[in-house]
């Protein structure tokens, strides 16, 4: 009875809160629409800026938008427009405050002014506008936070990562030369491209801000700050945009405690004898001993260094550029699920690219193809699904989960060859849908599981869409079943299916196999082959991500092995086996 | 009436008596002679005094009084689980040549000599060790163990373990764990002790770390010159039947520092020149080792042993994968069933590798293939076994033999011609320069 209360507690819970994530765009779930009107307003009108020649520009304060002006402005005659949705609202700097019906968009301007901008002596007539975006409405999206307004008749617009399109008088600003004032370079001269598109901007310069300068035909100068809503780690804001993650984390565990006491009244499998038992969970005391002796057996070898690669790489994926200091490959993409929207990942990922095929072929040059490909194939002939095993964030959480289970001793689900083969149809489908989404005018990012891991964690605001319901259904999957979503990865499968000419290989010496089936278990990918083949050495499939958890489950000596091109790399033995130090008994 | 009870109590008596007197004496004559054998390892004795405690002077197990013992067959029957449910489990495949003619009564004639003598052995009542077994798991292997399963039930309790037949499928292997949750309530029910996730690992680990040291033996086994004689190992193997795993570990280590020492020495009990012979087959069961004995005896040296009553039934470590009671289940169902090289499994091929495998790693020259009378598992397997070695060019024989010792001086006889065949190859050999059938 009393389970059973439990049962419809907690069912409840989770149906209200699918219900609610998906409604309620309050939540951040679904839809991260947190209103501007929680942002708040402030001006600071004696401000002092680290670039020369800035009067008038935006920073934010814990996401909180702030209006800096120099001394020299005259507070009464500066005013913000506020974009919305029916064209844009005019306010006196005194009267600005966030509401619900802005867009997130901002441009300050100041009265004309009368100053030396060229240093020749003479006052030149300069217009001073500064303009900021919050990312928290447009979720990534960009592009058309745009005024097109003659009040400003030089626009900066955000467009990208790393991009922006400037506007003069509503045009795009092409083949011009810009002066562009950053926290890195001052009087830096810049061309736009024949679409008005400014690139190739450092992530920090976009953080600290930029300050445009743009002289008209007629002389006049016109002047932009730019300020794209900065992520900030581990502060207030940090934890508003961790709330998806919070929310995933709640309705994992309610769907985790289901399906237990589900399965504790044998409700979906009867007939099998196993499930007449209850899960035991370890007691504490079993869950200190066991983490300390894992400690005290701590070991530099192959599954350690795995697990530190994994956590570096994550490091590198989500925080990467700040790090190295806005530094971010072009254009050289890793074939990994770590999101290519996350701003601050030091590499990005050519899932993006793979899935919009429109925009690769579409908007790169035919030399940014051919980079993207070269790129795309040295990383599979080096690493192969290695890159699954070892550096994809998504594979350390999903691995994260399934240790959780471990150190709780729960019981988890055995999905046999049957169950292989039904994944290996919805692998080919995923496949077809991983290429072919944007065909169909669907955006694969918006189912992709994946987007949970390095946005947020980077700070990113972002909607999830459908992706968040899946992430928590592989999240849920995943604690029973260890890396559930790597037996559908299209993305994995795809490099898998490169397997032949890839360097990393699993070696097997047919004639020392037992048949034990000890890898066959300890395989998160379910490759059968490895303790059934008989014939070849090179017994490496499209499914293998090079995990090494079967070589560590070999008891036979040098029975398995990971090679990289002709050097075993990691070995089987029977003596590393029983975990013991002395490598031959003799 | 009373009296006709009377007087059938004194004839039972009487066969017990001569049951005893028999086979104590068959027993004490094979330790005799396996010690006869040069080289026996110095720390040979605790092993030895297993077997004799067993079979020369007819005492139980050494253990608690409440501790309750249970009687396994075969091999696929997880100690792991009996010692977690704070039970004893004792290996009753038997070799008694007088416990043999007593069930030779008792079962059909085509019968295999191991299954009768175990149902003798049952059947006259003054064994301890088959005595005082509060149940027996007798494995669905092959046709006899299927029955016998069905004869213990009227001696003692009875659970038959049911073996699938292949192992290709994973379904198969489910059904497998299926069983062992059945075998967890009947020893919880019998012992009334939880077998938790606790105990179970503790168990688990118990036992891997004498399968490390059998590792050690095994590789030890490898050695040429010869380390050890394959009889003394076989009787190493046969008294880990009859002793808490533990303890048993415990001496194995303190007997392979020996070997290492001898090895370090340079103290080896054959020479180069020896003959080095596997034996393969149906199991060679104490005291029915008339066969490796002759083989040594004769002059050659047993270096490897694929039976499994030898080093094969302890030899494959449980790989714990997932930490949850029911991964514990699931690993322990793959160790005792997919590395299994019994011929009862409808494909079994991975024998064939193994043997090769031994071969090569042991350096055997010549393999004898022993086929218990009506042991036909076995006998289908020979075929394709000679097949096998023929192609990599190493001497085949296939002994048959029975529970009595009316057949020694035949197999004394083939097995001497073999070994002077395996000489006479090597002395070839060395004179063509390398090509032995030249």
């Amino acid at each position: 009875m009393k389970k059973k209360t439990y049962l419809s507690i907690t069912i409840g819970i989770m149906i209200l809160l699918l219900i609610l994530v998906f409604v309620d765009d309050r939540l951040a779930f679904y839809k991260f629409d947190t209103s501007v009107a929680n942002a708040g307003f402030s001006v600071n009108k004696s401000a002092k800026s680290d670039i020369d020649g800035q009067i008038l520009w935006f920073t934010y304060n814990n996401g909180e938008i702030e209006l800096n002006m120099n001394m020299l402005l005259d507070e009464q005659e500066v005013g913000v427009y506020a974009l919305t949705s029916g064209g844009y609202d005019t306010i006196p700097v005194n009267e600005m405050n966030t509401n619900e019906k802005q867009l997130g968009s901002f441009v300050a301007y100041a009265p004309k002014q009368s100053i030396d901008i060229n240093g020749d002596n003479a006052n030149d007539t300069v217009y001073v506008y500064a303009k900021t975006d919050t990312i928290a409405t447009q979720g990534f999206a960009g592009g058309n936070m745009k005024f097109s307004s003659s009040d400003i008749p030089f626009e900066v617009v955000f467009s990208g990562n790393d991009t922006l399109s400037l506007f003069y008088n509503s045009v795009p600003l092409a083949d011009t030369m810009v002066t562009v004032n950053s926290c890195k370079e001052q009087d830096k001269s810049v061309k736009t491209d024949s679409n008005g598109v400014v690139k190739g901007l450092s992530l920090k310069e976009m953080r600290s801000g930029l300050n445009f300068t743009y002289k008209g035909s007629d002389g006049t100068y016109y002047v932009m700050s730019y300020q794209v809503e900065a992520n900030t780690l581990f502060d207030y804001r940090y934890a508003q945009v961790m709330r998806p993650i919070l929310l995933i984390v709640i309705l994992s565990l309610c769907g985790i405690i289901v399906i237990m006491i589900i399965r504790d009244k044998k409700g979906i499998v009867t007939g099998f004898k196993r499930f007449r038992f209850k899960d035991t969970v370890a007691s504490l005391w079993d869950i200190i001993v066991g983490e300390f002796s894992k400690l005290r057996d701590f070991k530099l070898d192959f599954m350690s260094i795995r697990w530190i690669v994994m956590i570096l790489s994550f490091i590198f994926f989500v925080y990467g550029s700040t790090i190295f200091g806005g530094w971010v490959t072009r254009h050289i993409e890793i074939p990994t699920f770590a999101c290519a929207n996350t701003w601050d990942s030091a590499m990005e990922s050519s899932c993006y690219s793979l899935t919009h095929l429109d925009y690769l072929f579409g908007e790169h040059t035919t030399k940014d193809i051919i980079i993207f490909f070269i790129s795309f194939f040295t990383f599979i002939v080096l690493f192969g699904r290695v890159l699954c095993g070892f550096v994809c964030p998504f594979g350390l959480i999903q691995d994260f989960v399934y240790e959780i289970r471990q150190i709780f001793r729960l019981r988890g689900i055995s999905f046999n060859e049957k169950i292989f083969n039904i994944l290996k149809l919805i692998k080919w489908q995923l496949l077809i849908f991983f290429f072919g989404a944007w065909a169909i005018g669907l955006n694969f990012c918006n189912f992709c599981p994946a987007i949970i891991t390095t946005p947020a964690f980077a700070g990113l605001k972002m909607s999830l869409y459908v992706s968040g319901f899946l992430a928590v259904a592989v999240i849920i999957l995943g604690f029973f079943k260890r890396r559930i979503w790597c037996n559908v990865c299209p993305l994995g499968y795809l490099i898998g299916l490169f397997n032949k000419i890839s360097l990393f290989k699993l070696k097997k010496n047919c004639q020392s196999c037992t048949e034990c089936g000890a890898c066959y278990e300890a395989c998160p990918m379910g490759i059968k082959s490895i303790y059934t083949e008989r014939n070849k050495e090179d017994i490496t499939t499209s499914d293998c991500i090079m995990c090494g958890e079967c070589v560590k489950k070999c008891p036979e000596n040098d029975a398995i092995a990971i090679a990289f091109g002709k050097k075993k790399i990691y070995t089987a033995s029977r003596f590393k086996f029983f975990n013991r130090k002395s490598k031959k008994g003799v | 009436m009373g009296f006709e009870n009377n007087e059938n109590t004194t004839v039972e008596d009487r066969q017990r008596e001569r049951f005893v007197s028999k086979s104590t004496q068959v027993a004490a004559k094979y330790l005799r002679r396996m010690m006869e054998l040069k080289g026996a390892p110095s720390n040979l004795k605790y092993f030895t005094d297993i077997l004799e405690n067993t079979y020369v002077r007819l005492m139980d197990v050494n253990k608690e009084p409440d501790v309750k013992t249970i009687g396994t067959y075969c091999v696929m029957v997880p100690p792991e689980l009996v010692y977690a449910a704070g039970a004893i489990p004792v290996k009753l495949c038997c070799g008694s040549y007088t416990a043999y003619s007593i069930g030779d009564e008792l079962a059909p004639r085509d019968a295999c000599p191991l299954v009768k003598a175990v149902i003798g052995a049952q059947a006259i009542k003054c064994i301890p060790v088959y005595e005082n077994c509060d149940l027996m798991v007798v494995p669905t292997t092959c046709d006899c163990k299927k029955k016998l399963a069905y004869l213990l039930e009227e001696y003692k309790p009875t659970m038959p373990l049911h073996v699938p037949s292949s192992k290709k499928d994973d379904d198969d292997l489910e059904y497998f764990v299926e069983d062992l949750y059945s075998l967890r309530v009947t020893l919880e029910n019998l012992t009334g002790n939880k077998i938790t996730y606790r105990k179970l690992m503790k168990s688990i680990e118990m036992i891997a770390d004498v399968q490390y040291e059998i590792s050690r033996f095994v590789e030890f086994k490898k050695s040429n010159p010869s380390l050890i004689k394959g009889t003394h190992a076989m009787a190493i193997m046969n008294s880990v039947s009859y002793d808490r795993i533990d303890r048993w570990g415990h001496a194995l280590r303190i007997l392979n520092d020996e070997l290492e020492m001898n090895l370090r020495n340079g103290n080896f009990v054959g020479k180069n020149k020896q003959p080095r012979v596997m034996v393969t087959g149906s199991p060679v069961v104490f005291p029915n080792i008339k066969i490796p004995l002759l083989i040594e005896e004769m002059g050659g040296l047993v270096v490897a042993d694929e039976t499994c009553m030898g080093e094969r039934g302890m030899y494959d470590p449980v790989a714990v994968v997932d930490k949850s009671f029911d991964g514990l289940m699931r690993s322990l169902a793959k160790r005792y069933i997919l590395p299994c090289s019994c011929p009862t499994f409808v494909n079994n091929e991975q024998r064939i590798y193994k043997i090769k495998q031994m071969i090569e790693d042991n350096q055997v020259e010549g393999v004898i293939y022993h086929v218990l009378r009506g042991c036909l598992v076995y006998d289908y397997e020979y075929a394709m076994l000679e097949e096998e070695m023929a192609k990599i060019g190493i001497p085949i024989i296939r002994l048959e033999s029975d529970y009595n010792e009316e057949d020694i001086e035949q197999l004394r006889i083939r097995i001497e011609a073999f070994i002077e065949m395996i000489k006479f190859g090597k002395l070839k050999e060395e004179n063509h320069g390398g090509d032995m059938y030249a």
